[in-house]
């Protein structure tokens, strides 16, 4: 477990050696120097056990060298010392490395479709919550795994498999972003979340992290329960809607990372996947009780 | 010392039969490192190795295939799209690169990405298929003046085109080097060669090796050069099985074109890299026709090493970090005579950063 090492040690095997523990599903091989990732990571990957098995993916998170060391400094990250996006002011560090490990997973991984959205489940059934930015989704996703006693699959990529009949889980922290952030607070152990970071391309960010059960149930898959397209609206009270299945078929095309790339598979995938669910629209106001009761009543009993 | 695990998978993919699992992490280490993870799938499926790939690493591989198969078929579609569009400008394009690979069924096709569509087109066709392609849902970039004469004039490519149907971009080439360039490839000759496969308009197989290598050698950027030598390494040994006398055709050739050079420094790399067997008589002709005293060649083969290396990508070290500059700097020297590229990069440096705060500060207000 990296928290059995003392935070200095884990800080210096992370710069060093780098360090191998498992992201969601997928084993990561972690080399940083810098200091607020190694507590990030500490902080939010604590109970991950340090593994010695051949990891999926190699991550470098570099700071700057040279005179950008003092000037602006810079994040750098390298995925098996390729550079795929251009570097970061170093503050945002810490979420440059959760963007690049989902990166990383979007990019290689096509053994699922790969979809744009949060998954939770209860009862052995998914709920799957695709949502633009600011449709209120990862909040909605952190008050029903905080609050409702759902299981976080994932706060951003629900992964289905080829024959769309399973959801595998890829438990990661909850990224908040600006007022959600607030939000989750409220009803979360503070302690959980990473300082908030400011001025990133999405705003403020901070991340929240994996409820423990969750993360080690990172290998029990979920049958389809039901997708709801959440649209947080302020002041117009909650309204739940049934979507025909063709509309959200199409929905759940432009949301994939993937669909493109398994052609046939994906079309295949995506209408099993639907012949299984209900699809609806949900307005809501930001009453996360009434949110969370009417969740429940969505899946199949 | 560092061991390059690709380069041994490679040479002989059956090595992997005793691997352990560290070797296999480091192989994959090495093909993303290369872009090169849905070519070892292919090696591995062809020759019935796939069963030995650690369970939890194998859908590494076979994900990069999906990947390849998926690019195959746009690719394919998006070269049948460009010849439609320029049909009725009566203009039938060359292909390059990695489109002339996968369209004539070359051996390196096998698991090869690539990002854009080259065509070559003489540059007296070329404001015609421009034209013609915009017509038909082609864009360019928009360029201030110093860039569309830098690649007009100066270089062998326009700025790139997208299609805004497929999204996919397309380099027009009207030269196959560097108009400028110290070291010239003379297009009219590389036409006299072009060969006609499966429907399409190609460079025949040593044009195909000698305009890839001078590309790889010329450019000053070595972002896919391993996996472009190893493209090279699977040409040069498909011509050697089709004729045994393939590499005296590849050396005349490059005589013909004036590129000895570019063919010693490939075939030296190939020996020193994957270890290729290459006639000695061979070698010495190169030898004998290239004027680049032996330490200054045997010098910059070095760094040529150094930047195609695996291992030392992935490591990016001083050692690594330097060749790749010195690299660059001579790649400069020769693609542009000495007035030409100061005033180039003195503009790249001043001028380019000034406007593009300008353009930024327009898109602010």
């Amino acid at each position: 477990m990296i928290k059995d090492y003392a935070f200095s040690e884990f800080q210096k095997k992370l710069a060093t050696t780098g360090s191998s523990f498992r992201v969601g599903r997928f084993v990561v091989n972690l080399r940083s120097n810098i200091t607020s990732v190694a507590k990030g990571v500490y902080q939010l990957y604590g109970e991950s056990d340090t593994l010695n098995q051949p990891c999926d993916f190699s991550i470098q998170l570099k700071s700057s060298s040279g005179i950008r060391r003092i000037i602006k400094p810079q994040v750098h990250f390298l995925f098996n010392g390729i550079e795929p996006f251009s570097s970061l002011p170093l503050s945002q560090a810490f979420p440059l490395f959760e963007w690049g490990a989902n990166w990383c997973v979007t990019n290689h991984f096509h053994e699922c479709l790969v979809i744009h959205a949060a998954v939770v489940e209860k009862d052995g059934f998914a709920l799957i919550l695709p949502g633009q930015p600011g449709s209120g989704k990862s909040t909605l996703c952190a008050a029903l795994v905080e609050m409702g006693g759902w299981r976080l699959l994932s706060d951003e990529l629900t992964m289905v498999n080829l024959n769309g009949n399973e959801i595998l889980p890829n438990p990661r922290p909850i990224s908040l972003k600006n007022q959600s952030i607030d939000i989750a607070k409220t009803f979360s152990n503070k302690e959980h979340f990473t300082p908030v970071v400011n001025d990133t391309l999405k705003g403020s960010v901070a991340h929240l992290k994996a409820p423990l059960q969750s993360v080690l149930d990172f290998d029990k898959s979920a049958l389809p329960g039901a997708i709801v397209y959440p649209k947080y609206m302020r002041g117009v009270g909650t309204s739940l809607q049934k979507i025909s299945k063709g509309t959200s078929f199409i929905k759940l095309a432009e949301h994939s990372f993937n669909y493109s790339v398994l052609g046939e598979q994906g079309f295949q995938t995506l209408s099993h996947l639907h012949d299984q669910v209900e699809c609806y629209e949900y307005c809501y106001d930001g009453s996360l009780p009434d949110a969370i009761k009417l969740m429940g009543s969505l899946l199949p009993s | 010392m560092k061991h390059n695990t690709l380069i041994d998978f490679l040479i002989n993919p059956k090595v992997v039969c005793h691997w352990e699992e560290i070797t296999w992490q480091q192989l994959l280490q090495h093909a993303y490192t290369t872009n090169l993870t849905a070519r070892v799938y292919c090696f591995l499926e062809e020759n019935k190795l796939f069963q030995h790939v650690p369970k939890h690493l194998k859908w590494h591989f076979s994900s990069a295939n999906k990947v390849f198969v998926a690019h195959k078929k746009d690719v394919l579609i998006e070269a049948e799209n460009i010849t439609h569009a320029l049909t009725m400008a009566k203009i039938s394009p060359v292909f390059l690169k990695g489109a002339a690979y996968l369209l004539s069924k070359d051996p390196c096709c096998k698991g090869r990405l690539f990002s854009d569509v080259d065509i070559f087109v003489n540059k007296a066709e070329l404001a015609a298929t421009e034209q013609v392609l915009r017509w038909q849902g082609w864009v360019g970039e928009e360029l201030d003046n110093h860039d569309e004469k830098y690649y007009r004039d100066w270089m062998h490519e326009i700025p790139p085109m997208r299609n805004t149907k497929t999204n996919m971009t397309i380099d027009i080439h009207h030269n196959l080097l560097p108009l400028v360039s110290r070291i010239k490839l003379d297009s009219e000759q590389l036409s006299s060669g072009v060969i006609e496969c499966n429907g399409y308009k190609l460079l025949s197989l040593p044009d195909r090796i000698l305009h890839s290598s001078a590309h790889l050698l010329l450019d000053g950027e070595f972002k896919h050069g391993f996996r472009d030598l190893h493209d090279i390494y699977l040409l040069i040994a498909t011509g050697i099985k089709e004729n045994k006398s393939f590499l005296s055709i590849l050396l005349a050739r490059s005589q013909e074109l004036k590129i000895t050079l570019i063919l010693y420094y490939c075939l030296n790399l190939l020996i020193q890299i994957f270890k290729m067997n290459i006639d000695e008589d061979v070698l010495q002709q190169c030898q004998r026709e290239i004027s680049t005293p032996k330490s200054i060649s045997k010098f910059i083969l070095k760094l040529y090493i150094t930047v195609l290396s695996p291992c030392e990508i992935l490591e990016k070290n001083t050692k690594y970090k330097s060749a790749l500059f010195l690299l660059f700097v001579r790649s400069h020297w020769l693609k542009m005579p000495i007035h030409i590229l100061i005033p180039h990069l003195l503009y790249k440096a001043l001028v380019t950063p000034y406007l593009e705060r300008q353009k930024q500060k327009q898109l602010a207000e």
